[in-house]
């Protein structure tokens, strides 16, 4: 079919058609595809161009640098004890974040958290330091949930009542907890170090986690916490009502309500569980690793945390999968450091991975249209600068 | 082929197509508007007249086709090189700034106002284009304090200052009372008039019929006839609509009933907005067994308010709602007593589009026995009884594990309709129940309520559609800004009356 | 408290809260389009990284900030791209570049950790005011980017309340459709508002390490970026209270560490603290006293994704 184009007549008009362009624009599928397995597998793409330009990056030579990798995760038992060890708080964290973002809640506080835990479980610590292990034990572990969920209260109450954004006041309250940290452990609970650093008085040593003999690996406890919560948790979240109510009311609030759940007490809960577990991680650092109230008891956990959660799309198990997954890129950051990589540089080697992520998942849910009328497109004059 | 250009054509859309994934929109349709008409695009809810109409605006793009403006081709997909063209279209859902005032929003994206403006200055042009092109409003005044004619005038000024000669209204008087739909036809007519072509989207019959010059009839998204006001009468019109099913709403016909004891009990009802506004003023009225009491009147006048008070999701200023004596305090205490409910919002509120059936199924009784025990929500029992509903009311899937999204809005509104309407329930309060559905879904839905009704419950019907509460109700009461202005029985129900009653004339 | 103690800790608090302020008013541009950038630490950090280098290399702090602001324009447009144009999650995006900022900025600055910028932000005594006793050397003997961010505020100002293109902004971050319909390219005004927001923080950043730390540590700007982020939110969106939050939070900061100098018994960490629990009380305050109107404080369309029709 031909249709004539008269030539222009109102040629004032802007927008009437000019030369011939192909426009693209990027419009929602009308059916998206599956969302996971494009973020996994994206992540995983990631992953091996990361592997692939790491060489390109560092002095040493492309041998050296994948067999420390190798070395330092998964080729030996240390490797592997420090892969587990690193994976405890990363997987708590993970499902300190995941639990509220079922709810499309954020926990961006979870350092703060982990700070707080670490805190409380620290001053029981002092204080029943006289006690035995099995009652000393958990009643830190329980100050710390304690002291997670008071850290998440103020952000959470403001968001349900007030719908005051819980993003930036659950992040701002990561550096009020650094500040409270700080005074304790630079004040009342101060131990003067050689190394340089701040560190507070240890923790008596019957309040450090126990180890696990497995074989020929050892790892402390706090590993059976980090694998088991993940499962009871889906667990809960596939079979409980309190499950069910919070995949209802994270569809759609509205609909939450018209079932007659009450919603604000979902919310709130939903988010001091996160608080909670945020602050356990806290603790099972202070007690398996750290052993000493300091600023490295965690090192970006929280907000690695965040990212687990969110590339897992708040499943439990791909929390648990992911964390274990992202403890693997953490210890081959430490590995290369000795060989020669910057001590950041695994950083940007997750977040570009992270990128990558949220790329894929993108392009399940996105797609290019080109409009199929070629030499009838306007040129967008809207694009201002 | 050479298509012959008619220059006296304002507008001409050629073998447009619009898809969404695997639904047809806009199937290959051509259609011509004439400099100076008032131009009826009539049909369904669904039918496709506003995806092309946001096509012609450039708020969509087209999979196939052209459009042509005075004779020149024009680009696709950009708001603003179909307005520069002169092809503006006023949205159903005003596109506003809430916080801005009237004289702001009027600037917005303006050409002609100076880079460097006063507040004073925009007002000043703001009345300016007032007096130009005769539509009254308020330059000075924010626009979330506007009422929803208000809202509109400003859109329609907007649209016009921008140099608009085709002028594309969306459902323009849904949100409107009868006396400012009238004096909205008339301003219309008198800018049809000035030579400004009126593209004029509607599904009612009476109204196209009063304003039009011509009308054109759309069905799934196919364009059936376009012809002139003098040639069309209601029932060629509605012929045309519905095809085979004739008009929809009267011809179900009103049942005869004997209705039983007192359910619902509303008694001297007063209660604010969320704005705290007074919404409701002293209403009373009770819903008996076996009866269909239908609440009409123009939206926003206190029927939202009503519906929550009703369902125990508000709390009254004074008065009380009462299901068998026993007092509604919360939502909770209302499903307790037996209230089924069916939302306007089906899915987002009734329904949660992104979870299966099953889970959807049980989302009024997740806590009775035996889906729930002791906090367990039991998957086999709540999957049988999922099944059970899926069979009940027929739907296209028996695959419980479904999403709901995956569901046409028809068999959406039968699961939901379904699970409202089971037989252990008092009282159900339906809300536009048939908004949005092809007339065959929509009347499935009617006939279930009225069975349901027969079989012994009390339907609440509150709806923005007088010809359906007509159809369907034993009484029928008018609210007018938060009142109960007028009861009338089915069988001296006045439409005439009803309609003055809803736009606040006295009785 | 003795005046030159107290002359010198109003002069640092004014200098250390250059940096914040111009990052800030980048950010609440951003914000009225309806974004916010999340990564302004990690831009700022690309920012101080690059204005460090080329200042090195160069000799010139000028062409130090220049750089600043396209490295950090380019990285906040990156930012952009991927969250505004392919709709990914801001919150995500921003922890990712951060994390990306600080592994790049790591490696490419080790080898010039603790290396004194060559060409620094000079110092300019404003006439006759600063030879005012003790007000002047308090106030008026600044670097000569402080007394240009203080203008920055009121440019936005006045950029947003008396200009056309100031309307057509805030309606995007208002409400998209509503600008969209008026012909005003949503997706386009954000990525350049995410640009130069980004430019701003860029140069922010690079103000920290050519104009008050004067080298380059790994992690330099240590927080101001967020610290920038939080003023906007203090601020409830209004330009003026923008330098407001971002002097209040510098006083803050400087006053810890008088404190010490001084003995006070309040820890110094109470006033690091303070900027944060200011700010979330603040927005607590600000959704009280709103709460009635149904009207919000921020843009109403802050941080949600634009889609046509």
């Amino acid at each position: 079919m031909t249709i004539e184009s008269p030539r222009p007549m109102l040629s004032n008009y802007a927008g009437l058609s000019r030369a011939s362009r192909l426009r693209w624009r990027i419009e929602r599928r009308a059916h998206p595809l599956n969302l996971g397995l494009f973020r996994f597998g994206a992540v995983f793409v990631g992953i091996l161009l990361s592997l692939a330009a790491a060489p390109l990056f560092t002095s040493a030579s492309a041998g050296t640098l994948y067999s420390s990798m190798w070395s330092g995760t998964l080729g030996t038992t240390t490797g592997f004890e420090n892969v587990l060890t690193i994976a405890i708080p990363l997987i708590l964290s993970g499902l300190a974040a995941s639990i509220p973002y079922r709810l499309q809640l954020w926990n961006v506080g979870i350092d703060g958290q982990i700070y707080m835990g670490a805190w409380a479980a620290t001053g029981i610590s002092y204080h029943l330091a006289s006690q035995r292990s099995f009652v000393i034990i958990p009643l830190m572990l329980l100050a710390a949930m304690v002291a997670g969920s008071v850290w998440i209260l103020l952000p959470t109450l403001a968001r349900v009542y007030l719908g005051v954004s819980e993003v930036i006041t659950t992040f701002l309250m990561n550096f009020v907890a650094l500040g409270w940290l700080m005074y304790w452990a630079t004040g009342p609970w101060y131990a003067p170090s050689a190394a340089g650093g701040v560190f507070a008085i240890a923790i008596p040593t019957q309040a450090d986690l126990g180890l696990l003999h497995l074989n020929n690996i050892v790892v402390d406890w706090g590993i059976l916490i980090a694998l088991g919560l993940p499962l009871a948790f889906w667990a809960a979240n596939r079979y409980s009502r309190w499950g069910y109510e919070v995949t209802m009311i994270g569809a759609s609030e509205k609909a939450g309500r018209y079932a007659g759940m009450n919603v604000k007490r979902t919310l709130i809960g939903t988010m001091l569980i996160g608080g909670a577990l945020g602050g356990l991680a806290g603790a099972l650092n202070l007690m398996g690793t750290n052993y000493q109230l300091t600023p490295g008891v965690t090192n970006n956990t929280g907000f690695n945390g965040l990212i687990i959660a969110v590339l897992a799309g708040a499943n439990e198990i791909g929390v648990l999968m992911l964390g274990i997954v992202y403890s693997i890129l953490l210890s081959a950051g430490d590995a290369i450091q000795v060989v020669g990589g910057s001590a950041d540089m695994v950083f940007a080697v997750i977040g570009i991975t992270l990128i990558f992520g949220t790329f894929g998942e993108a392009y399940a849910r996105l797609h290019l249209v080109r409009t199929r009328t070629p030499g009838m497109s306007s040129t967008e004059p809207e694009v201002g600068p | 082929m050479t298509i012959v250009n008619n220059h006296s054509d304002a507008l001409t859309l050629r073998g447009i197509e619009k898809r969404f994934g695997e639904l047809v929109a806009v199937k290959r349709l051509s259609l011509s508007f004439r400099r100076g008409e008032v131009h009826a695009l009539l049909g369904e809810n669904g039918a496709g007249k506003s995806t092309l109409m946001n096509v012609a605006a450039g708020f969509l793009t087209p999979d196939e086709g052209e459009i042509e403006v005075g004779g020149q081709r024009l680009g696709f997909g950009s708001p603003r090189a179909s307005l520069a063209a002169g092809i503006g279209m006023v949205h159903q859902h005003f596109r506003l700034v809430e916080k801005f005032t009237v004289a702001e929003n009027l600037a917005v994206g303006a050409d002609d106002v100076s880079s460097i403006s006063t507040p004073r200055q925009l007002i000043e042009r703001a009345r300016l284009l007032a007096e130009k092109f005769d539509i009254s409003v308020d330059p000075a005044s924010p626009v979330w304090a506007l009422s929803e004619g208000e809202k509109q005038r400003v859109e329609i000024l907007r649209t016009m200052s921008r140099g608009a000669r085709v002028l594309i209204l969306d459902e323009p008087t849904a949100v409107l009372t009868p006396d400012e739909a009238t004096r909205l036809c008339t301003n219309l007519r008198a800018m049809a008039a000035e030579g400004t072509t009126i593209i004029f989207i509607s599904h009612k019959l009476n109204e196209v019929l009063s304003v039009a010059d011509r009308i054109s009839v759309m069905r799934h998204g196919s364009l059936l006839e376009t012809r002139e006001r003098s040639d069309s009468t209601v029932a060629t019109l509605s012929k045309m609509m519905f095809a085979e099913h004739e008009t929809g709403t009267n011809q179900l016909g009103h049942r005869q009933r004997d209705s039983g004891e007192e359910i619902l009990i509303v008694s001297h009802l007063s209660a604010d907005d969320d704005r705290g506004v007074p919404a409701l003023d002293d209403v009373s009225f009770v819903v008996r067994q076996r009866e269909i009491v239908g609440v009409v009147g123009v939206a926003g006048n206190g029927q939202k308010e009503l519906e929550q008070l009703v369902t125990g999701d508000r709390r009254p200023q004074e008065g009380s709602v009462t299901i068998d004596a026993r007092p509604i305090d919360g939502i909770r205490s209302a499903i307790k007593a037996g209230l089924a409910y069916i939302p306007e919002d089906r899915k987002g509120t009734g329904l949660v589009p992104s979870q299966s059936i099953w889970r959807n199924a049980i989302l009024r009784n997740y806590l009775e026995q035996p889906v729930n025990r002791h906090g367990i929500i039991r998957g086999r029992h709540a999957r049988s009884f999922a099944s059970e509903l899926v069979a009940r009311v027929e739907l296209s899937t028996s695959d419980t594990a479904t999403l709901v999204h995956q569901l046409s809005g028809g068999n959406a509104q039968k699961l939901l309709a379904g699970r409202e309407l089971e037989q252990r329930r008092r009282i159900v309060v339906a809300v536009n129940p048939t908004q949005g559905l092809d007339i065959k879904a929509a009347e499935a839905v009617r006939t279930s309520l009225s069975d349901a009704c027969d079989n012994g419950l009390a339907i609440l019907l509150i709806s923005a559609d007088l010809d359906e509460a007509l159809g369907l109700a034993d009484r029928i009461l008018v609210l007018y800004e938060g009142r109960v202005v007028g009861e009338f029985t089915a069988h001296d129900a006045d439409r005439d009356h009803i309609g003055m009653l809803m736009g606040g004339a006295r009785q | 408290m003795n005046d030159t103690l107290l002359v010198a800790s109003i002069a640092s608090a004014i200098s250390s809260s250059t940096a914040v302020l111009i990052a800030a008013t980048g950010e609440l541009l951003v914000e009225k389009t309806g974004v916010y950038n999340i990564a302004l630490e990690g831009v700022m950090l690309v920012g101080a990284l690059a204005g460090f280098l080329v200042d090195l290399s160069s000799g010139s702090w000028l062409l130090g900030l220049l750089a600043a602001a396209v490295a950090g324009g380019l990285f906040a447009l990156l930012y952009g791209v991927i969250t505004v144009l392919f709709r990914t999650d801001l919150i995500v995006v921003g922890v990712a570049l951060i994390l990306v900022a600080q592994g790049v900025t790591d490696t490419l600055g080790t080898s010039h950790v603790g290396q004194s910028a060559k060409s620094v932000i000079p110092i300019w005594n404003l006439p006759l005011l600063s030879r005012i006793p003790f007000v002047g050397p308090a106030l008026f003997r600044q670097s000569i980017v402080t007394y240009v961010a203080i203008l920055l505020p009121v440019g936005a100002a006045y950029l947003l309340n008396r200009t056309r293109h100031g309307l057509n902004i805030k309606a995007i971050g208002e409400n998209p459709e509503a600008a969209d319909t008026s012909g005003i390219s949503v997706i386009g005004w954000r990525l350049f508002y995410t640009g130069v927001g980004g430019a701003m923080a860029g140069i922010g950043g690079a103000v920290i390490t050519l104009g008050i730390v004067k080298d380059w540590v790994s992690d330099v700007t240590a927080g101001e970026g967020w610290i920038a982020f939080a003023v906007v939110f203090f601020s409830g969106w209004q330009p003026g209270w923008v330098i407001a939050g971002a002097y209040f939070f510098g006083a803050l900061s400087v006053l810890g560490d008088v404190g010490q100098a001084l003995g006070w018994s309040i820890p110094s960490e109470f006033f690091t603290v303070l900027p944060y629990i200011g700010t979330i009380l603040v927005m607590i305050l600000r959704a009280w006293l709103q709460r009635r109107r149904g009207a919000v404080s921020w843009p109403a369309a802050l941080g949600l994704p634009f889609y046509r029709g």
